[in-house]
């Protein structure tokens, strides 16, 4: 009885210095950087805590949640009032969680001279319905990584491209490599013979001749007598391009720490389709900090969202981390401007396209794999599998209600 | 168990207790069904009185913005300042533009008339967290959204908000081009606060208002007097009748009652929320009914009876029973209901038997293509056939070697055998993805070497599905061959002794001795297994992911899809969790019916 006793107090004391912690003016921030990313994002974190002491504003307290737990955490937490102030997440979700009333828009606050610290596109791809729902704080799209041993000067057209790379193909050894039935990968083709998978206004524009030309070259590439090796998964590029056995590979920034040491390498901007003289523009991914839309100081949160992404923290982070950062200022910093892997991804963010963030996508992902995979693997005839890819992505994208 | 009878003397005891036992139950379902439409019902009415309220106001402040600008509309906001109450509060707002991006643009408060006093007054009560302006803004912003022309709003916040939302166009603004539109919401404190955005060119006007319609009261009266009505029917019928059918005319007493106070209840609520009242009401009265029903055939008289006799046992079971009820029972009722409803946006919709008919129609896909639910049930049954049946003959026949006497090292086999079951499942299924590989893959090279064409294996579906019957059968023998083990060392030694003084060949011995009596002991296990690979998620979503064009997908894997891969539907993975459930609730009871049959047979014979 005593023993019970004494864990009931020790619980009682452990629940009371608890919420002892919460009562404090503070503002939870969920991420899932890790590594260099973490410490980059805490070092920023600390400055702000060092400055909001005096000032009297509330201190900023880090959570890492893991990447893939995130999304089911945030939709279930937030409603609940149980989630963050601020979240860390890619934009292509903004437009399912500001219909769910997940995220706050902020435009209220943000004023012209914050705005004109990011890349257009950047701060555009955080809006919704013309709303905006967060900062940006790094930038993702694809590149063409090249091994210099085997291509001296990475290609400029998608026809050079294919030159280079049958030239290049042979036994076990292959010119391109790239994640053939992903439309995040083929999104690049996609825009670069002038289609599109949503229109302007929302639809869902996925059967289209451009859409079908882009197929087509992707079957080019990837199909039989093509340069890319089948069944191309992440680990089956970075072995081989280590191997020496691929020329080239489309990937993201994320490939940088897949490639061996001593393996001599660059980085390039996705080459100009030939057939339209347009460049092939890749999905651009925003990773952006949130405000939660129960959060309980929003105001605050929205400074802090402004502190992390400013200018110097940019830098800091680009520097440490090697993140992309959206701001412009960044780049002029002459360590950021030296770095390699930073500007090639740079000049390759100035050309891609934000990945949209309609609700609608989450029907058309797997909707327009499932083309890409008949075109490409099971050579199905391309009007055909993406006519069937619309009629499913547009049955099932609902209209949200307002 | 016989039923203890009651005395004479206990009689109206019983049927009084079933009686109020009844009534409680009833009147507590028909009470919360009332008490929710009571609050709808006042929501409903008090935000509709003050949405025309705000409307009025709100379209006179427009029309003269409308003509006038700013400084005109502020005029006419001091002009009706006596018509604000004290909890009024009216923002006029500039629309500040943003030059090529749109999503920043701002309305910024030029004034703000609080009630009662000209001004910027107090701020008035607003949403925990979010800045007053900031709130004028967002209602501002909402109503620019909408556009010309829409007269409904629904407010996530608020679902029966769609009621209240006035439609455009107020009678006293007809010559503003711009449209008025109203939002209701509801305020962190205390009741429904009303909101309402006018537009007017680059102005806006947000009027709060805080209303108070008191809900409609308990009709105590009703309840009282049908109450008292049953209790002294049930106390007539005990004295005269035997107690079960008193209990049941009690039960029925109360149930009549429950209903006729719901009904009065609907009434004093109104029309549209109503319906919560009378349903609840109704299920509460057949609560009461099912009551009685039981109590007549005297279960509830057994279950004591039981639970006075087992004490000990029921006490020891308790926590393992209400632990099940909370790990089981709950999530399974909720995914069981959870099927009713369709999910989008965060917002659950109940949709009746929608989802069960859009899976067994095929949703529209015709028969051959993969996301037809005939195509997958097929694709799932063969898979689950042809696993147990590679299972189990390669797990037996392993068994029947390890168990031959003259076998030496036989626990070095029995461990490598028994390992494939040792290693976690979605690891074995990711080797043996990477093992299917086309270029550089374990099996191709295999193949290449003894001098066969490579196969593309995730390109045609009999090759897809060979690789993950491959994968399932190394996952899967081990543990039939282990149960045929147990089985084999079950069966008596007397029996094979005395087949071989009488002669019988090896294979006689197999059919008549072995397997008859290995059937009860493998029939559990191969039901089990057969569950187990219908529904092996891991196998399927790894080795395979459904390639080519899903055709390889089971019915969990499909589900799954549904919830997390096609645009959150949650309400028809749940339905496709249902009927997964139907099926093998079907299948289990008709292989264990057939296994007793057997059973049976085979201990008459």
């Amino acid at each position: 009885m005593k023993r019970l006793a004494c864990l009931l107090l020790a619980a009682l004391a452990l629940a009371a210095s608890s919420c002892g912690d919460e009562r404090g003016a503070r503002i939870v921030l969920w991420h899932s950087y890790r590594g260099a990313e973490r410490d980059a994002l805490q070092a920023a974190a600390e400055r702000w805590n060092a400055r909001a002491r005096g000032a009297g504003e509330p201190q900023l307290r880090l959570v890492a949640v893991p990447y893939e737990a995130m999304v089911d955490k945030i939709s279930a937490a937030v409603p609940n009032g149980n989630g963050p102030d601020l979240f860390i997440f890619a934009h292509d979700r903004i437009g399912t969680w500001a219909e769910a009333g997940v995220i706050e828009p902020i435009s209220y606050w943000v004023d012209d001279a914050t705005a004109d610290r990011y890349l257009p596109q950047a701060l555009a791809a955080l809006a919704y319905r013309e709303r905006l729902y967060g900062l940006p704080l790094a930038v993702k799209c694809t590149a063409l990584f090249y091994r210099k041993s085997s291509v001296p000067t990475p290609p400029a057209t998608t026809d050079e491209l294919l030159t280079m790379g049958r030239a290049l193909t042979r036994a076990g050894h292959f010119g391109l490599g790239y994640e053939v039935h992903k439309l995040y990968f083929h999104a690049a083709w996609l825009h670069g013979f002038g289609g599109q998978v949503l229109d302007p206004s929302g639809r869902v524009d996925i059967a289209t001749p451009a859409a079908a030309a882009a197929a087509d070259f992707a079957r080019t590439l990837a199909g039989p007598g093509g340069i890319v090796p089948a069944e191309p998964s992440p680990a089956l590029l970075s072995s081989l391009f280590n191997d020496g056995k691929l020329a080239m590979v489309i990937s993201g920034p994320w490939f940088v720490d897949e490639i061996a040491k001593g393996v001599d390498y660059g980085i390039a901007p996705l080459p100009v389709v030939s057939a339209t003289g347009l460049p092939a523009a890749p999905y651009l991914g925003v990773e952006g900090v949130l405000v939660s839309a129960r959060a309980h100081d929003k105001r605050a949160a929205y400074r802090i969202a402004a502190a992390l992404t400013d200018d110097a923290s940019a830098i800091a982070r680009a520097r440490a981390a090697r993140q992309i950062v959206p701001n412009l200022a960044a780049y002029r910093d002459p360590e950021v401007a030296r770095d390699p892997v930073v500007s090639a991804f740079r000049g390759a963010a100035e050309r891609a396209r934000a990945m949209p963030s309609d609700p609608a996508m989450g029907s058309i992902w797997s909707a327009y794999d499932r083309a890409l995979e008949k075109v490409v693997v099971l050579g199905e005839r391309a009007p055909g599998a993406l006519s069937a890819a619309h009629g499913e992505a547009e049955r099932y994208a609902r209209a949200p209600a307002r | 168990m016989t039923t203890p009878e009651p005395t004479a003397r206990r009689r109206p005891r019983t049927a009084l207790l079933t009686t109020l036992a009844a009534l409680l139950c009833g009147l507590a379902l028909a009470g919360l069904g009332f008490v929710r439409a009571r609050n709808a019902g006042a929501e409903r009415q008090s935000r509709a009185i003050a949405v025309a309220e705000a409307e009025q106001l709100v379209a006179e402040i427009a029309s003269a913005a409308h003509k006038g600008g700013a400084r005109a509309a502020l005029a006419r906001l001091e002009a009706l300042r006596a018509a604000l109450r004290a909890s009024d509060r009216i923002d006029l707002l500039e629309l500040l533009p943003s030059a090529g991006r749109p999503f920043l643009r701002r309305y910024a408060l030029l004034a703000t008339l609080q009630g009662g006093s000209a001004g910027a007054g107090t701020p008035a009560a607003s949403p925990a967290g979010a800045s007053p302006r900031k709130s004028a803004h967002d209602l501002a912003e909402r109503a620019r959204s909408l556009g010309h022309g829409v007269a409904q709003l629904v407010d996530p916040d608020a679902p029966s908000a769609d009621e209240a939302a006035a439609t455009p166009g107020s009678p006293a603004a007809p010559t503003a081009p711009t449209p008025t539109h109203s939002r209701a919401g509801r305020d962190g404190s205390g009741g429904p606060t009303v909101r309402a955005a006018a537009l007017s060119g680059s102005y806006a006007l947000v009027i709060e208002r805080l209303p108070a319609v008191g809900p409609a009261a308990l009709p105590g009266g009703t309840l009282l007097i049908c109450a008292l009505l049953a209790l002294a029917i049930a106390l007539l019928a005990g004295l005269v009748l035997s107690p079960r059918v008193a209990a049941l005319v009690g039960a029925i007493a109360a149930a009549a009652a429950i209903a006729w106070t719901a009904r009065a209840g609907a009434r004093a609520v109104g029309i549209p929320e109503a319906e919560t009242a009378r349903v609840l009401g109704a299920v509460g009265a057949l609560a009461a009914l099912a009551i009685g029903v039981l109590a007549a055939r005297g279960s509830f008289a057994r279950a004591l009876a039981a639970l006075r006799a087992h004490r000990v046992a029921y006490i020891y079971l308790l926590p393992a029973a209400a632990t099940t009820l909370l790990l089981v029972g709950v999530p399974f009722a909720v995914g069981l209901a959870l099927g009713f409803f369709d999910h989008a946006h965060g917002r659950y919709d109940f949709v009746g038997i929608d989802n069960f008919v859009e899976i067994l129609s095929g949703g529209g896909h015709p028969f051959g293509d993969p996301l037809n639910f005939w195509f997958t049930l097929g694709v799932t049954l063969l898979w689950t056939f042809v696993n147990v049946i590679l299972h189990v003959g390669i797990g037996l026949g392993l068994a029947l070697l390890l168990s031959r006497p003259k076998l030496r090292m036989r626990g070095l086999y029995r461990v490598l055998l028994v390992l494939p079951w040792a290693v976690p499942n979605y690891i074995t299924a990711l080797i043996w993805r990477g093992m299917f590989q086309q270029h550089h893959g374990a099996v191709n090279s295999l193949l290449g070497a003894l001098g066969l064409s490579k196969v593309a294996w995730f390109s045609s579906f009999s090759a897809a599905f060979s690789a993950n019957v491959v994968t399932n059968t190394w996952l899967g023998f081990p543990f039939m061959m282990v149960v045929s083990m147990g089985a084999l060392a079950a069966i008596p030694k007397e029996l094979y002794e005395a087949a071989a003084v009488d002669g019988a060949s090896r294979f006689t011995t197999f059919s008549r001795i072995t397997m008859p009596l290995l059937g009860p002991a493998l029939m559990p296990a191969v039901i089990l297994g057969s569950i187990w690979t219908f529904n092996m998620f891991n196998v399927i979503y790894l080795v395979s992911e459904g390639r080519p064009g899903g055709a390889t997908d089971i019915l969990v894997t499909e589900a799954y899809r549904w919830a997390f891969e096609r645009g959150d539907r949650y309400g028809l993975a749940a339905a496709y969790a249902t009927l997964i459930f139907i099926v093998l609730a079907v299948y289990t009871l008709l292989a264990n019916r057939g296994a007793r049959r057997r059973e049976a047979m085979l201990e008459r014979s």
